[in-house]
């Protein structure tokens, strides 16, 4: 039987997979929402990492509650759910910098909110940030 | 039924790619994991309504995978576009694998099978799937089809 290859990534790492009839190809659900978030190939994977660790019923729900929003295609949410992964990982590599020049170690609202006025990309989200960036 | 959860997304994995991305010896508040948590939620919902805009102007109610792309250029969030065309590609890949599969168990047990795509050409992507399971159902379902505004 032919056989094809399914490419598999942790965002660093690729491994190419071989999927034939001879191993199993499973739809791994992700434990924090209920979608199928990934496939899996067992037996020949080196490797076995989430292609999107974000649940795509979450991502979902954020969509829809714009009232502009009315169908997305999964390859949308995918996407969306992906470039929130990244942005999380963006805000979080500047905001730990600065907690870096505090000399301090452990990451505070306050860097966040350096890393937001410091970054004019940032300004989108100018007024919805304010209680969780109040300091009590 | 709604609750407060529903959005914003979960902490356990804010949590981990925070550490991923800080200094190994950094801890993380929780104000601070929580802070970025909601940005990142404000971030999907700047972004939904960038690839609205992007759609409307085809004069599409679809949103598709290029509009997202296109919306984040439109965010200056370029940079990050090279690493989503690599993960819509693997998407993509995956989900004909699995299609294949299928096929393979399907010829075995000598059922035939109704395939998602007939041909599988590009636009057929950018078709409208439910994200629970494989039928072909729009994603909001629970409120069914919405007229047009």
């Amino acid at each position: 039987m032919s056989s094809d290859t399914v490419v598999v990534t942790d965002g660093e790492n690729q491994s190419t997979i071989e999927v034939s009839d001879s191993n199993v190809t499973e739809v791994l659900f992700d434990s924090e929402g209920l979608d199928p978030a990934e496939v899996v190939v067992e037996e020949h994977a080196e490797k076995q990492e989430k292609l999107i660790q974000f649940p795509l019923s979450r991502v979902r729900a954020l969509m829809k509650s714009d009232p502009e929003f009315q169908l997305a295609s999964k390859e949308a949410v995918v996407i969306i759910a992906k470039a929130a992964e990244k942005f999380v990982a963006s805000i979080s590599e500047e905001a730990g910098r600065l907690m870096q020049q505090r000399k301090k170690k452990t990451l505070q609202p306050r860097d966040v909110a350096e890393c937001i006025q410091n970054d004019p990309n940032l300004e989108f989200l100018d007024g919805a940030m304010d209680e969780v960036l109040t300091v009590q | 039924m709604a609750d407060a959860s529903d959005f914003k997304l979960p902490d356990s994995i804010v949590s981990r790619i925070l550490k991923r991305s800080m200094p190994e010896s950094g801890n993380v508040s929780k104000l601070a994991r929580t802070a970025i948590s909601h940005a990142a939620a404000i971030f999907v919902l700047y972004t939904t309504t960038q690839a609205c805009q992007v759609s409307s102007k085809h004069r599409r109610k679809l949103v598709t995978g290029d509009d997202v792309l296109q919306a984040m250029k439109d965010m200056d969030f370029s940079e990050f576009v090279p690493d989503l065309e690599d993960t819509l590609e693997q998407y993509r890949q995956s989900q004909a694998a699995k299609i294949r599969s299928k096929e393979v168990k399907a010829d075995e047990d000598s059922v035939p099978i109704e395939h998602e795509f007939e041909d599988h050409d590009e636009d057929d992507d950018e078709m409208p799937v439910d994200t629970e399971g494989d039928s072909e159902a729009v994603l909001d379902t629970e409120e069914g089809i919405e007229p047009s505004i």
